[in-house]
């Protein structure tokens, strides 16, 4: 008989990844709030959450450089529980890692040991487990120094449904973001007060700026993530679909390569869903997107 | 596109520019035509084309001198040169013989865009003009609620392009919302989401997630027969039913319907779901099963496919208001 392994009602809750449903490949799907979701399509010849991944470091050269660190932790102390990100900036590239850590055990000291062969990681934080989100940051900077200088902590906020992220380094303890996670559309009470009560972006003036910070190709996801941060304000679209995302990385210049990978695997891709996070800022009458990210399960 | 007489079946665009040969008459094909002003000098002026609007006044004469005109629409797109001959273009298209005249938002971003503050008021008096003199008057790609009475006239619930052509803030809030798909997606790039112009008509709870009264949502509830004296409460969104399943002597289970599928792991599967159970307490074994497939014959026994969930498109159906409500 069918055991069923769905956990009732998991919104809004950084949920245990063992809970998740798993695809037919034994793969188990999440969002960027480790909320279990049903894949869309049947997964037979799919491809994995970590697909785009490895396509995205391809494309940027970097395939090489991290792909054995990551399948370390894709292996070891990742297993189930990680989210990976893919940043396009001004700047630089970035990519991100997120692992969960719903029973508050020693996850960085762990992580150090798993990435120990390639980089040390905040070796100045003493690890006590009290975060639910251990978040890194992997950098051509990070690669030349050898080294995670900071981790983030990610807890649940005082209000519910909300997030504070920490930055803990060798500088110190900072809060560097609150997040509010709601429905779309459903919570549209919720979170647009909380997008126009912005101190990056002002409102009040010119009323196509809405349009241009919370996007409506976009809008159509399960959850918004809405980051305020020091200086610049996000908003993380949850569970959009494999269209969806094509459109994202096409119209925030993520490279033409691998936009064409997402366009040409649409068939291996269909069952997922995936986060988008646009970071904005006001600059003058315009809106500046300083960096957008895309995230999965790694 | 729906038909004005029910022996249209459909409707072919009318291009005045295109090849003069003989075309077949087809009596269940209807023609639309299009007429961006209220005379030849607007509307050669938008269409770039000198001389258009003679061409398709020819052009409409000569289907009708060979007797291939079945019924005929007038489509007119709303640009900011014309809105202010809207009412006009009605008596135009009149003239022209068209029984029906759908006034048609930009979907695309482009210089005849025109904010809604500037196309409502022009949309609302040409549908007044196409009530007075008989015409059928339809609106696209405009939000319902800024419709007024004429909110009927909206056509087009449906959007099936990914990503959405289409969105609204109010999307779910709003009692429009399944027959409303919004404003454009390139009109909120242009001129944002209008939240303080539109009007939704709020739903007193956007959909009520939990409800543990016995009087909630009994259509769901009858579904499970017999056993729908044991649910204690139903939770239901657009992407699940669930009942919670009070089995007596500290036994109770979670039982949840999920949109029919062929592939996915269920249970059962009826019309319209799949069926699974859940937080199962106090049972197991031989008795669970029995209990289980009990209640889902049930259910494969009375759905008849009128109650539904879908996660993409639209709220599913609420239970009928009581007798008398």
């Amino acid at each position: 008989m069918y055991t069923p392994t769905t956990v009732e009602h998991p919104r809004h809750r950084l949920a245990s990844s063992a809970a998740a449903p798993r695809s037919a490949g034994g793969e188990r799907l999440f969002d960027l709030a480790f909320a279990p979701y049903r894949p869309l399509r049947p997964t037979a010849g799919k491809a994995g959450g970590d697909a785009l991944l490895w396509e995205a470091l391809q494309v940027a050269g970097a395939r090489e450089r991290w792909e054995p660190a990551l399948r370390a932790i894709q292996r070891g102390v990742g297993r189930g529980r990680t989210i990976w990100g893919a940043s396009v900036g001004a700047a630089q590239r970035t990519w991100r890692l997120r692992l969960a850590n719903p029973g508050r055990v020693r996850l960085l000291e762990a992580l150090r040991a798993e990435l120990g062969p390639w980089l040390a990681v905040a070796p100045s934080v003493d690890d006590d487990g009290a975060y639910d989100v251990l978040g890194i940051e992997l950098s051509e900077e990070v690669a030349a120094r050898g080294c995670v200088d900071a981790v983030s902590h990610y807890l649940r906020g005082a209000e519910p449904r909300t997030l504070e992220v920490w930055q803990v380094g060798s500088a110190g303890r900072r809060r560097v973001d609150e997040v509010l996670i709601a429905e779309a559309k459903r919570e549209i009470n919720v979170t647009l007060p909380r997008i126009k009560a912005s101190p990056i972006v002002d409102f009040s003036g010119d009323r196509s700026l809405l349009g241009r910070t919370l996007i409506p190709e976009l809008f159509a996801c399960r959850y918004l993530h809405v980051c305020r941060r020091c200086d610049a304000d996000a908003l993380v679209y949850s569970g959009i679909n494999v269209d969806q995302l094509t459109w994202f990385l096409s119209r925030f210049g993520h490279p033409a390569a691998l936009v064409d990978y997402a366009r040409g695997q649409r068939e291996r891709l269909d069952h997922l869903l995936f986060d988008v996070e646009v970071a904005y800022r006001q600059e003058g009458v315009a809106i500046v997107y300083p960096e957008t990210t895309l995230y999965g399960n790694l | 596109m729906s038909s004005l007489d029910p022996s249209i079946a459909g409707w072919r665009h009318l291009d005045p520019d295109a090849s003069t040969v003989r075309e077949a008459h087809d009596p269940t094909v209807g023609v639309v035509f299009e007429v961006y002003g209220d005379g030849a000098r607007l509307h050669d002026q938008i269409v770039g084309r000198p001389g258009a609007f003679a061409r398709l006044e020819a052009r409409l004469l000569r289907l009708r001198a060979e007797d291939s005109l079945p019924a005929l629409a007038c489509e007119v797109p709303l640009r900011t040169d014309n809105l202010g001959a809207l009412s006009r273009i009605v008596d135009v298209a009149q003239e022209l013989g068209a029984l029906r005249c759908t006034f048609a938002a930009p979907t695309v971003d482009g210089p005849g865009m025109a904010p809604v503050d500037r196309m409502i008021p022009a949309v609302l008096g040409a549908l007044d003009r196409c009530r007075e003199v008989g015409v059928v008057g339809r609106v696209r790609g405009l939000p319902a609620c800024l419709l007024g009475e004429h909110a009927g006239c909206l056509e087009g619930a449906g959007d099936a392009s990914d990503p959405p052509a289409f969105a609204c803030l109010f999307a779910s809030r709003c009692e429009l919302g399944d027959r409303c798909r919004g404003l454009p997606t390139a009109y909120v790039h242009r001129f944002g989401w209008e939240a303080r112009r539109l009007r939704p008509a709020l739903r007193a709870s956007p959909w009520p997630l939990h409800d543990s009264s016995s009087e909630a949502f009994a259509a769901w509830r009858a579904l499970l027969g017999r056993a729908a004296s044991r649910v204690t409460a139903v939770a239901l969104d657009r992407c699940a039913a669930r009942f919670s399943v009070d089995l007596g002597r500290g036994r109770s289970l979670v039982l949840e319907l999920t949109p029919r599928t062929e592939e996915a792991p269920a249970l059962a599967r009826s019309r319209s779901f799949d069926i699974r159970y859940t937080r199962a307490k106090g049972v197991g074994g031989p008795e669970l099963a029995r209990i289980v497939r009990a209640i889902a014959a049930a259910i494969v026994a009375r759905d008849d496919g009128s109650l539904y969930l879908d996660p993409r498109r639209g709220l599913p159906p609420l239970p009928p208001l009581p007798s008398g409500a």
